[in-house]
């Protein structure tokens, strides 16, 4: 089943969030305007807004009320991709030209400030300050993640926690606060605004568990980029933890990192090697167990169309490939 | 509060703001981050005027100073190409150090439950950004225009905020401040024969087929000159309405004048 297939009764309601996305975004410069539409209309799963509203619908159900937090949490996550594009200097994101590379970085620069700056005035219009608590620290820590993980590039000496404190700042945790903010603008009891948040957490930290996995696995056609770019910006994934429990491969790809750049015959190499040593399988692993967790969380929940939803969504990126 | 007080407090406020500005990994590889002390001044005597708790002065200070540094931080971000391990380090947690000091305006406002504040400071990203891009994308813009846009990317942080707490006095102070300074670095630069953004805008709306550079220069000085004299009159008639804590705000903009060389040709001029 598609993703869309998944949550496709929430055709409406997403359409309302895409309109509200577009009009927020509404710039009076032309290239401000442009930029900030060319990444609206790179599309994208829309996940953030649909955990926001599936959230919501264990409580009071509002989506007007509810779309404050949608909206917002997706042009957040869309100024990071602007600004994260200058920082790894890409030139394709979903192989579309990126803002920095179809204007420079400066226009990317700018175009990230605004669009947050604008989710943020939009969102002040949802008078739940637990909400703001909530959505300031996770922004914080998450702008800590990544200054994190450039710190940890290329360090092989890092710890296997090293690398799950990364990805939950850089992708559970807005999955997470999605979800957790959809049952607070619900106003939803406290004991389901939590499980919703662990669900949220596990969820997304499978979600990227399985982005890094699908690193080695998808071809560059699938990813829009080239296969194994996030070893060749010397980020260790999962996968890599587990293929670096051999000395050897750590040995060559220490060596590897220390002769840079890397030649395209030697990532292949290296890509070949961790899906020989089982990496992917047992990165898969880790990924079902955080998924279980979530199932769980789910669980607790009262079984309503939206739990059925939650549960489809986190199968659903327990198996794509791409 | 006399001159001295307030003096005291703005030390205070720059280490509260640098303590949030430190981080050890992004200072290793980060041009140091340089806090506006005028716009931080002017932030904190504007909002002595309305009756707030010092911890709320100080949450609304910091909060707009932090925005500002973000905002001065990404500035920094250009698109020449990098080869070297370090310069590639510094460009990309110069990026994340602006995210990060923007975060943190969010954060602080979140904990003292101010949404209303949240708002204005966000639309005033909003219009600096705009302006931003005016500026930079447009070389053949009018003069006018490209002081217009100096106005609004140096001052709409502060309008803005003066606006929030209904302080129409200020919000004039503020503009003609900030844009006054602007033209008085700028002023400085030329002097000093360096090349900038507004130099470039400036020799476009000229022939410059006429005279060499020494022409050029004076032709460019006098245009920047004609808006800091503006700025200085209207400066002048807004204090007058503010006798008593523009005085510092005074001295300051007296020794950006003086290292400017402005009043000095002036008065050589005049003689």
């Amino acid at each position: 089943m598609k993703l869309t297939t998944i949550y496709s009764h929430l055709r409406n309601d997403l359409s309302t969030i895409e309109n509200d996305l577009e009009k927020t975004i509404e710039a009076q410069h032309s290239i401000l305007q442009d930029a900030s539409i060319q990444l609206l209309k790179a599309g994208g799963k829309r996940i953030r807004p649909v955990f926001v509203l599936l959230s919501a619908q264990f409580g009071k159900y509002d989506v007007d009320r509810v779309k404050r937090a949608a909206v917002a949490l997706e042009l957040i996550h869309m100024a990071s991709l602007v600004h994260d594009d200058v920082i790894d200097d890409a030139s394709l994101r979903r192989g579309k030209s990126t803002i920095k590379a179809q204007w420079d970085n400066r226009v990317a620069m700018y175009t990230g400030d605004y669009i947050f700056a604008r989710s943020l005035e939009y969102i002040t219009h949802l008078n739940k300050l637990e909400a703001h608590k909530v959505l300031s620290e996770a922004i914080t820590e998450m702008c800590l993640g990544e200054i994190e993980q450039i710190r940890e590039q290329y360090d092989l000496d890092q710890n296997i926690r090293d690398y799950f404190r990364r990805i939950k700042r850089k992708t559970a945790l807005l999955i997470s606060v999605s979800c957790e903010l959809g049952a607070l603008a619900g106003d939803a009891e406290l004991h389901v605004q939590r499980q919703l948040k662990q669900f949220g957490y596990n969820v997304g930290m499978a979600f990227q568990i399985t982005d890094d996995i699908l690193d080695f696995t998808s071809t560059e056609k699938q990813l829009g980029k080239p296969a194994g770019g996030d070893l060749q910006q010397g980020n260790i994934t999962l996968p890599v933890f587990f293929a670096m429990r051999d000395p050897d491969f750590k040995a060559r790809l220490q060596s590897v990192f220390d002769n840079q750049p890397i030649p395209q015959n030697v990532m292949e190499k290296l890509i070949r090697d961790i899906k020989a040593m089982g990496a992917i399988e047992n990165s898969k692993g880790i990924s079902d167990r955080y998924l279980k967790k979530a199932y769980k969380a789910l669980h607790q929940l009262p079984d309503n169309r939206a739990k059925r939803s939650l549960k489809q969504i986190a199968e659903y990126i327990g198996r794509r490939n791409y | 509060m006399n001159n001295n007080d307030i003096g005291r407090k703005i030390s205070e406020l720059l280490l509260q703001i640098n303590q949030k500005l430190q981080h050890p990994y992004l200072m290793r590889f980060i041009d140091e981050p340089v806090i506006d002390e005028d716009k931080l001044l002017l932030t904190y005597i504007m909002l002595k005027d309305k009756e707030l708790s010092e911890i709320e002065l100080e949450y609304y200070a910091v909060s707009t100073m932090l925005v500002q540094v973000a905002l001065d931080t990404h500035e920094k971000i250009n698109s020449h190409d990098l080869t070297g391990e370090y310069d590639k380090k510094n460009r990309q947690l110069t990026v994340l150090a602006g995210d990060y000091y923007s975060s943190l305006y969010y954060y602080l406002l979140s904990e003292i439950k101010d949404l209303s504040m949240i708002r204005t400071l966000a639309q005033a990203i909003q219009e600096i950004n705009e302006n931003k891009m005016q500026y930079y994308k447009n070389e053949n813009q009018s003069i006018e225009n490209s002081m217009e846009n100096i106005h609004r990317i140096e001052s709409s942080l502060l309008l803005k905020t003066a606006e929030h707490f209904h302080l129409p006095l200020w919000k004039g102070i503020a503009d003609e401040f900030t844009f006054m300074k602007r033209m008085l670095m700028e002023r400085k630069s030329i002097q000093n024969n360096t090349y900038t953004p507004l130099v470039a805008k400036i020799m476009n709306q000229f022939n410059r087929s006429k005279g060499g550079w020494l022409s050029l220069k004076n032709q460019i000085l006098e245009v920047i000159d004609s808006y800091i004299l503006h700025s200085k009159i209207r400066l002048e008639k807004l204090w007058a309405e503010e006798p008593v804590m523009h005085l510092m705000l005074e001295n300051r903009i007296e020794q950006y004048i003086e290292q400017s060389g402005f009043r000095v040709k002036k008065y050589a001029e005049e003689g």
